[in-house]
């Protein structure tokens, strides 16, 4: 019954879950709270609309659109497929991503003809040029090794638990993630991403949330603060927390070679 | 004259303050009214749907708490259902909140089972009813297509697919006189739910009595696990949106009761100390304590009384204006019923009786010489 929980937390990356116990008194340890936020993502298939509209530094607004993001989690696999839904410019684009064996997060973007349209792309493209990045929604800093405490601090006058995640295996696009996350829902009210040099790349920041049919508290709308001042909003506006994984909703992956660039049946 | 002329001299002879107060008593009842007419105009109008459509028991997910029910696979259930006895009719629906065209908010999206008996109840104002179960055409609802400024043989855009409008009706319910109705295949194929519902309607035979809808709540409960089925009222009665309205209509009535009589105790206390020597030369006159009381009491219920009826006409207005915010039209309507309006008139008369009771016994208490030396 975690699946649309973990539907909307592994989509964007600001989770939701069940309760530690009754008065959330027993703080986990932070290897721990990753640990479960990253079980609480588990979902045997999840769909999530979202309108997504951005303001630009300069004010000005982009033309909002529609995606739907349909996901599969679980110890084995986790992916998922990006689809426009309108204006009708990016109506027939998609993305599929997947973590892969080695933990990197594998991107391809694609059209309506597969396997002709077909592209490996970077993990840190940016979904139809929003602030929504493809590597931010699969959330990979919950299976690094290093997760440190940051201590309680308070979001929006809500309090949580930082965690700073940190990873120097291989050559990560993100090396640095600070989550605070509640404790008792599990839901990160902020998740804050950051380069190498520990300049802040972008914020995401939990602004409603939704109970879903199976109790849990999942995301319904955040925002995401670019580091040049863009402000993207993301509103969750339908979902199913039981969508069924057909075959061709993850083929893209299948038709794709890891190598980028390159395509094959 | 008469005590009650007195009274209403003693009001006429601060009309700034008699007003202020009965402005602040009005505000709060016609928050009352207001909030708690939405609040059941909600639940009627989704019962009046549900009623129109001629179902009689509806089945769907236990623990559903959301505006409309998740959805899930109709196939095994429908067939499990339809052999129940009595059973008429099984017809799957499925609904959505969209966004229809660019700039539109957001409007309710039917799918009902093509041919069933769900779309028997509308009333065409224009048009036809959808011609198959899978061409792009929908019907609207006469205020979802004043909304949306369409009419027949224009299209609409809905989760980027166009879709030809083939009819526009009208229904008995304001909350599908502002949706959008197609076919459930259609709306299954949109929303990317193939073969899902979100609940399922059962038309019973005309033998079914009580008994028998009891009788299949418990079948459904017992060999069904996960899901329940009740009556549309209870349907309704569960929704969050109608939970969420009632609570907030009655915080409203609680705080605005305490404001309102907090208001009338705060006129009338001051209404006394200024009025100091006044009920003084009346007891020396021989006024007996319990005519002050009731001199008092009498002038605190008629502002409350006053605020009470402007306030129920205010709310009235306020809740009938809502309704036509282009935001909200064809999403609340308000519903007022006599005994309401009559029993908030009476609480404000209850207000008035427990704000102007203390200062009443405080200027009844008075020592006549005392008051007379008052400045």
């Amino acid at each position: 019954m975690r699946f649309i929980a973990s539907a909307v937390l592994a989509l964007l990356a600001t989770l939701a879950g069940q309760s530690y116990g009754a008065d959330g008194s027993d703080l986990p340890s932070p290897a721990a709270l990753a640990e479960t936020m990253m079980l609480a993502r588990y979902s045997a298939g999840f769909e999530a609309r979202m309108r997504i509209s951005s303001v630009g530094p300069d004010g000005k607004q982009s033309t909002p659109f529609k995606v739907a993001v349909v996901g599969q989690i679980d110890s084995q696999r986790e992916r998922l497929a990006i689809s426009g839904i309108s204006p009708p410019s990016i109506r027939d684009h998609s993305y599929a991503a997947e973590r892969t064996a080695d933990g990197r997060i594998r991107v391809i973007e694609y059209g309506a003809r597969l396997p002709a349209d077909l592209l490996e792309i970077e993990p840190t493209t940016r979904v139809f040029d929003s602030a929504l990045v493809v590597w931010d929604m699969l959330a990979p800093w919950w299976h690094w090794p290093k997760q440190i405490s940051g201590g309680v601090d308070h979001v929006d006058g809500r309090d949580c638990q930082n965690i700073r995640s940190v990873t120097n295996a291989g050559t990560p696009p993100i090396p640095e993630v600070v989550s605070c996350v509640d404790a008792k829902t599990r839901l990160p009210w902020r998740t804050q991403l950051f380069d190498r040099q520990h300049i802040l790349l972008r914020t995401i920041s939990t602004r409603r949330t939704m109970r879903m049919e199976s109790g849990a508290v999942a995301v319904r709308r955040l925002t995401i603060a670019d580091a040049d001042r863009t402000v993207t909003d993301v509103d969750v506006y339908s979902g199913d927390e039981h969508y069924a994984i057909s075959a061709a909703t993850f083929a893209a992956l299948d038709y794709a070679h890891p190598a980028a660039g390159q395509a094959a049946p | 004259m008469n005590l009650f002329g007195f009274a209403l001299g003693n009001l006429y002879r601060r009309p700034a303050r008699s007003s202020l107060t009965i402005a602040a008593i009005s505000l709060g009842v016609a928050s009352i009214v207001a909030l708690t007419s939405i609040a059941w105009g909600f639940e009627a109008s989704w019962q009046r749907a549900n009623d129109a459509r001629g179902t009689d028991l509806i089945v769907t997910r236990l623990a559903s708490e959301n505006a409309m029910p998740s959805p899930f696979l109709a196939d095994k259930l429908q067939a499990t259902l339809k052999g129940y006895p009595h059973v008429q009719e099984v017809v799957g629906l499925l609904s959505e909140m969209l966004s229809v065209g660019d700039n539109a908010p957001p409007v309710f999206v039917f799918g009902w089972e093509y041919r069933s008996y769900l779309w028997q109840h509308l009333r065409l104002i224009d048009g036809h009813l959808p011609a198959n179960d899978t061409d792009a055409d929908i019907v609207l609802g006469s205020l979802a297509a004043e909304l949306l400024h369409k009419k027949v043989g224009d299209s609409v855009e809905i989760e980027g697919r166009q879709f030809l409008i083939r009819g526009i009706f009208d229904s008995p319910a304001v909350v599908e006189n502002g949706a959008v109705v197609m076919t459930l295949t259609l709306a299954q194929q949109i929303t990317d739910k193939p073969g899902k519902v979100n609940i399922l309607n059962i038309k019973l035979d005309d033998h079914a009595s009580d008994s028998v809808i009891d009788d299949f709540k418990t079948r459904v409960r017992e060999t069904l696990p996960g899901y329940l089925a009740i009556t549309s009222g209870e349907l309704v009665r569960k929704n969050a949106v109608v939970r969420i309205s009632k609570a907030m209509s009655n915080a409203t009535t609680l705080i605005a009761s305490l404001v309102g009589a907090l208001v009338v105790f705060n006129t009338m206390l001051m209404s006394i100390n200024e009025r100091t020597r006044e009920i003084g030369l009346l007891l020396a006159l021989g006024w007996q304590r319990q005519t002050i009381v009731k001199l008092i009491v009498s002038e605190s219920v008629v502002l409350s009384l006053a605020g009470g009826l402007a306030g129920i006409l205010i709310g009235i207005a306020i809740a009938g204006g809502l309704e036509h915010v282009e935001l909200m039209r064809g999403k609340i309507e308000a519903v007022f019923s006599m005994p309401f309006l009559i029993a908030i008139l009476g609480l404000s008369v209850v207000l008035g009786v427990a704000g102007g009771l203390y200062p009443a016994l405080k200027a009844a208490r008075m020592l006549p010489s005392q008051a007379l030396r008052q400045e």
